[in-house]
């Protein structure tokens, strides 16, 4: 049997008493490419935030890699594409490079400077997001689509088990939302990573995804797969999210 | 002027603590700034002058203040005061701003109080307000020193994780850097060099030298190491050279160092403008 990597067990949150999350269990096993989809509201940030640690749940447990959230120390084995990437501060004085070097200071010890190795894996996911001549740019000056990118690297610069993105296309325009998609394809075929991705969009990963979490006002409307997803017809207590006819015929 | 730095002992003390602080503030302004926490420097200077007014005030009753340096009073005061803004800010957690007037007030009520009780008794309000070439003594300028070696050591340690947490707090978090933390020690850091640099540039001006240099090294600098660098620069020359001015046109530094740092920035506005004209025209000849 393989690992589970996330394992949620009837997690509830609340903000003020008001729950954003009701008794959600998940088991995501290694390998896994899960996407969560909900409409604005429905929790799946918190839900993110929480199998991170930003929150702590008042009700349940979360473990990662087979630990409980608290005592998960090894933190470069996950990285994160935040939903609100894009709103950092644009006039902050850093470069792409440095941006992306960030991804490697949680393994670096104090004192420690970046070496070889550090660089090399710096350059390597700048070139995998197809941003490394812009090294030398600061970040602020780039377009949505190519700061996305960058952070897509800063996630990918340390080979993480877990990637984990919450609605990384928003703000993304339609000519560079294909090449981020082929990232994640590239990423998938190379890595044997899990994956949890935050969309609107499934038909864009339809070959890619192993399992859908839907969703509704912080409740588990759905964890099924991909094709059980798509036939939950009228009768569902909720209206799934359109899947165009897919079943791994080959997408182009 | 270099002939009488040679001569008087209390050129060279100013001179030092220019230098020192004119390196010291525009390194940790460099993160102040893009950690957006520019007026916190304002809060701070106010309380440090409340700290040092305490102390000249007590020195009227108990002996041992009146031997005692009061900006190591204003020192500690400024360091509590950091830490009490944090506490202040999650009180109001959707109205942060609101801890900077809270504690600038207090600070500057208390020091109008305690300034107004020792009239008479050494207090030259010009001097804690706008900085004196004569005011640093010896003992101001060991305490101007070990601030600026545990600024230098705390940056160069925390460099990776301070500029992570500043950037972006979030990931910092998810990375796991202890950023509460680290955080406070970077309140701890702000808080000395502001109580220090007050000497030279008086209450009023602080928070100028820690943003001034940086605010002009951000017009052109994309990385947050070029930035930093200029930044010392800028202040260095603001610093420097208005300690020279002030001497030689008898005012206080801290007028002068303040407004050669605008005129940096100024200058750094102006060239910028002629960069982009030049930009164009270069547009218009290749069409
Ligand atoms: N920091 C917060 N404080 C209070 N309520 C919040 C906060 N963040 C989110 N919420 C509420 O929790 C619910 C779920 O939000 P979220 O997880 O962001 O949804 P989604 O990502 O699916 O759009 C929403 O009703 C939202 O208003
Ligand atoms: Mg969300």
């Amino acid at each position: 049997m393989t690992t589970s990597v996330v394992k949620l067990d009837h997690v509830s949150y609340y903000y003020d008493g008001t729950a954003a999350l009701r008794d959600v269990s998940i088991d995501i096993k290694q390998g896994d490419f899960v996407a969560i989809v909900g409409e604005n509201g429905s929790g799946k940030s918190t839900l993110i935030r929480t199998i991170l640690g930003l929150l702590s749940p008042q009700a349940g447990t979360v473990e990662l890699f087979g630990r409980p959230q608290g005592q998960f120390k090894d933190k470069s084995r996950i990285s994160y594409v935040s939903q609100k990437a894009a709103s950092f501060n644009s006039g902050f004085p850093v470069t792409v490079e440095e941006v992306v070097a960030m991804g490697r200071y949680g393994r670096l010890g104090l004192f420690k400077r970046l070496n070889m190795e550090d660089k090399a894996a710096i350059q390597n996911a700048l070139e995998t997001v197809n941003m490394w001549q812009y090294r030398n740019r600061k970040i602020g000056s780039l377009s949505g689509g190519q700061q996305q990118r960058v952070f897509i690297a800063r996630a990918i610069v340390n080979q993480p088990d877990l990637l984990i993105l919450d609605e990384p296309t928003v703000g993304v325009d339609q000519k560079h939302l294909r090449d981020f998609y082929e990232v994640l394809h590239l990423l998938r075929e190379q890595t044997s990573c899990t994956f949890i991705l935050v969309t609107h969009d499934l038909n864009v990963v339809t070959d890619l995804v192993t399992k859908v979490v839907h969703l509704d006002r912080g409740r588990m409307a759905c964890n099924c797969g991909l094709k059980e997803y798509s036939e939950l017809g009228e009768l569902a207590a909720i209206k799934p999210y359109p899947v165009k006819v897919l079943v791994h015929e080959g997408m182009s | 002027m270099i002939a009488d730095l040679l001569t008087y002992s209390f050129l060279r003390y100013a001179f030092v603590a220019a230098v020192v602080i004119g390196f010291t503030a525009p390194l940790i302004g460099s993160f102040v700034v893009v950690r957006r926490m520019s007026l916190i420097a304002d809060a701070l200077s106010h309380v440090t002058l409340a700290g040092i007014s305490f102390s000249l005030f007590l020195g009227q009753y108990v002996l041992f203040f009146s031997d005692l340096n009061p900006l190591y009073l204003g020192t500690l005061v400024s360091v509590l005061a950091a830490l009490g803004l944090d506490w202040l800010r999650n009180k109001y957690v959707h109205f942060q701003e609101l801890s900077i007037p809270i504690m600038m007030s207090a600070g500057m009520g208390l020091s109008a109080i305690f300034i107004s009780l020792s009239r008479g008794f050494s207090v030259d309000l010009s001097t804690l307000l706008f900085g004196s070439i004569s005011a640093v003594s010896p003992s101001d300028i060991g305490l101007i020193l070990a601030v600026a070696l545990i600024t230098v050591i705390v940056i160069v340690v925390f460099y990776k994780q301070l500029l992570f947490l500043s950037f972006d707090e979030e990931q910092a978090k998810v990375s796991g850097l202890p950023s509460t933390l680290l955080h406070m020690l970077f309140m701890f850091v702000v808080a000395l060099v502001i109580a220090v640099s007050m000497r030279i540039v008086g209450t009023l001006l602080v928070s100028s030298l820690i943003t001034l240099p940086v605010a002009a090294a951000l017009r052109f600098t994309n990385s947050f190491k070029q930035t930093i660098v200029w930044a010392i620069v800028f202040g260095e020359f603001a610093t420097i050279g208005g300690l020279v001015l002030a001497y030689e046109l008898d005012v206080a530094p801290g007028g002068v160092i303040v407004l050669l740092a605008v005129l940096i920035l100024a200058a750094v506005m102006l060239f910028e403008k002629i960069g982009s004209l030049r930009k164009k025209e270069v547009l218009h000849e290749t069409d």
